[in-house]
């Protein structure tokens, strides 16, 4: 069912008329009024109505716009349309055709958008002969260099399917300009193993799996109608735990996906710790819940599939957005780029720094903590405030990821990198915290 | 539902005691502001009360409306502002969360019968804020930004707050005819 038909059905039965007669009671009313008040003649008023600009009753926001034309090169979005489906708007970017190939695999550069401090990356990864790839694998160690540096604050992926379309991208930390040469190097790949799966029950404590040393299940525990899990990560050269880590109850045979997951890693870099949460449960005791871990085979390139090439990183906002007087909690929004395929707000904090959290880690909860995503996002600042985009009819833009990083003293930048294009026409607006700002 | 415009003329003719122009508010506004009323209590006798004070408020008040200004949520405002009124003088919480879950109670125990009846149980599992952003704007056919001058929330709490109900009534609603996931 979608959004439109559930409104209609709203409509149907929530409105309801009110009968005519209440307003002749309410003519009668008036009349009783009128004859008890005194009134003075006084000159009728003219109403003017002020034309163009229009005030709100809860404040006055003045929105500065300033549309610029992005640079037109080529509309890449049959890549784009191919990973996510859909019917995006056109997306403009470069066609690549860069090709290498590694004990049977070959790697194809199709294109690439390189607009601010981002680089989507469109490309295809085929196995022929299926010996390492045999439907899915997903990228494990890999360098992405321009002009020689390798510095970006994130990146984000999807499953790789042998011979399709697949995707990377990357925020830099820095903004680059003109026209760059990219370097793009898989080393090592990961496979999903079937054999290895774990299947734990809950309530276990301090397990090794056999053959499996690197990875210690330290505990599973049913806590407030939620699995928790806590792992000890020691060695990931072999193995690694696979992205779909999920519960499923043995009665009815539901599954319950993540809700959330922390991790943290020792000050030698040695080892990784990792709390995870599922959903909300069915309820019931925990002998009816098994925690399931998929497990990755790490599969490690004869030689590294590498492509170079050249991006423009010219390509300049679709947007950019000056808000007056727009603020998350006590900070005030500068500016705010809407590019194709990411969006980039700044912020500035005139409250004294007490959250500035640049650099640290999440740290792991423990038991007799809140969960960190139960917690009042109040309680965690400006940097624990998400960014999230609607539509007037109530859909959410989808974003790959976003993220919050501190840039200065007391300033924050959101980044987000969204699927396809914004459909201006829905009337997009951007929600950081309680604030919100048009986005046409 | 009467757009801005419509709404702000007929107010400037309500302001020169234009019965007429009431009477056009009525028939144009009186279905969304008494299903606006309506979500905030089920005793109707009392809705419809509160329903003929905001139309005296609107008659009376008019000559104080800003032109220019929002006059949808100027209207919705009053009746707000008279819903908390009479729920104060009848010592009646706003949320009446225990009445209201007792109320849900009742209607779960009914037999749903299409689509329709499905979405109106489903609605009422809300909280009450929720359901009256939904409400308004389906009903309404408010903006989000009206939604929150109406209520006095933020208007990024609206937004987030209407997708997820949608979300959660297509999530619900879905789950409820499919019968739960497959089993592995």
């Amino acid at each position: 069912m979608n959004n439109r038909k559930i409104i209609e059905h709203i409509k149907d039965c929530r409105s309801h008329v009110p009968d005519e007669r209440l307003f002749q009671g309410v003519l009668a009313e008036i009349g009783r009024y009128e004859q008890t008040t005194a009134r003075k003649e006084s000159p009728r008023r003219r109403f003017i109505l002020k034309p163009a600009v229009l005030f709100m009753i809860i404040g006055l926001l003045v929105f500065s716009s300033l549309a610029v034309t992005a640079v037109v090169n080529d509309d890449i979005r049959e890549y784009l349309v191919s990973i996510f489906g859909g019917n995006p708007s056109s997306v403009t970017g470069e066609r690549v055709e860069a090709t290498a190939e590694s004990g049977g695999i070959v790697l194809d550069m199709d294109a690439v958008v390189a607009e601010g401090d981002s680089l989507f990356m469109l490309y295809k990864l085929l196995d022929k002969e299926r010996n390492v790839i045999k439907d899915t694998a997903s990228i494990d160690s890999c360098s992405v260099t321009v002009d020689g540096d390798s510095s970006f604050s994130s990146t984000r992926n999807s499953i790789i399917i042998n011979g399709q379309e697949n995707y990377m991208a990357l925020q830099f930390d820095q903004p680059k300009k003109g026209r760059r040469n990219v370097t793009f190097s898989i080393e090592s790949l990961r496979v999903p193993d079937d054999a290895a799966t774990l299947t734990v029950a809950a309530g276990t404590e301090a397990l090794v799996p056999d053959g499996n040393p690197g990875i210690i299940i330290d505990s599973v525990t049913l806590k407030n109608n939620r699995i928790r899990a806590e792992f000890t990560i020691r060695d990931e050269s072999a193995y690694k735990m696979g992205y779909d880590i999920h519960v499923r109850n043995t009665l009815t045979g539901r599954t319950f996906n993540q809700k959330a997951e922390e991790t943290s890693i020792d000050t030698q870099g040695n080892t990784k710790k990792i709390v995870w949460y599922s959903d909300e449960l069915d309820g019931g005791a925990a002998t009816e819940y098994v925690l399931v871990v998929p497990i990755d085979r790490i599969i490690t390139l004869e030689s590294p599939l590498e492509v170079s090439f050249d991006a423009d990183f010219s390509r300049k906002p679709v947007k950019v957005i000056k808000p007056n007087g727009v603020h998350v909690l006590t900070a005030q929004v500068d500016t705010v780029k809407v590019y194709q395929l990411s969006i980039v707000a700044e912020i500035t904090d005139k409250a004294p720094a007490d959250d500035n959290k640049e650099g640290s880690p999440v740290r792991v909860g423990s038991e007799n903590d809140i969960p960190f995503y139960e917690r009042d996002p109040s309680s965690e600042g400006v940097h624990g405030q998400r960014m999230r985009i609607f539509y007037e009819d109530g859909e959410e833009a989808d974003m790959i990821s976003s993220s919050t990083t501190t840039i200065g003293n007391n300033r924050y930048r959101f980044y987000a990198i969204l699927y396809g294009a914004l459909d201006y026409s829905r009337k997009p607006v951007l929600v950081i915290g309680d604030a919100s700002i048009p986005l046409y | 539902m009467l757009n801005n415009k419509t709404i702000g003329s007929l107010l400037a003719r309500i302001a020169n005691r234009d019965k007429d122009a009431l009477a056009e508010l009525w028939r144009g506004a009186g279905k969304g502001i008494y299903s606006f009323i309506l979500s905030y209590m089920d005793d109707r006798q009392l809705a419809e009360d509160v329903l003929q004070e905001t139309f005296i408020s609107i008659y009376k008040g008019a000559m104080g409306f800003r032109p220019g200004t929002n006059a949808r949520a100027w209207i919705f405002t009053i009746a707000r502002n008279n819903i908390v009124t009479m729920l104060r003088k009848r010592r009646e919480s706003i949320q009446r969360n225990d009445e209201m879950a007792a109320i849900a109670d009742e209607r779960h125990m009914e037999e749903t019968i299409g689509e329709r009846d499905e979405v109106n149980r489903l609605l009422e599992t809300m909280d009450e804020t929720s359901k009256r952003i939904v409400i308004l704007h389906a009903v309404s056919g408010m903006k989000h930004r009206e939604t929150a001058a109406i209520l006095g929330i933020p208007v990024g709490t609206v937004y987030r707050r209407y997708s997820e109900s949608m979300k959660r009534l297509k999530a619900a609603f879905e789950g409820n005819n499919r019968g739960g996931r497959e089993n592995e």
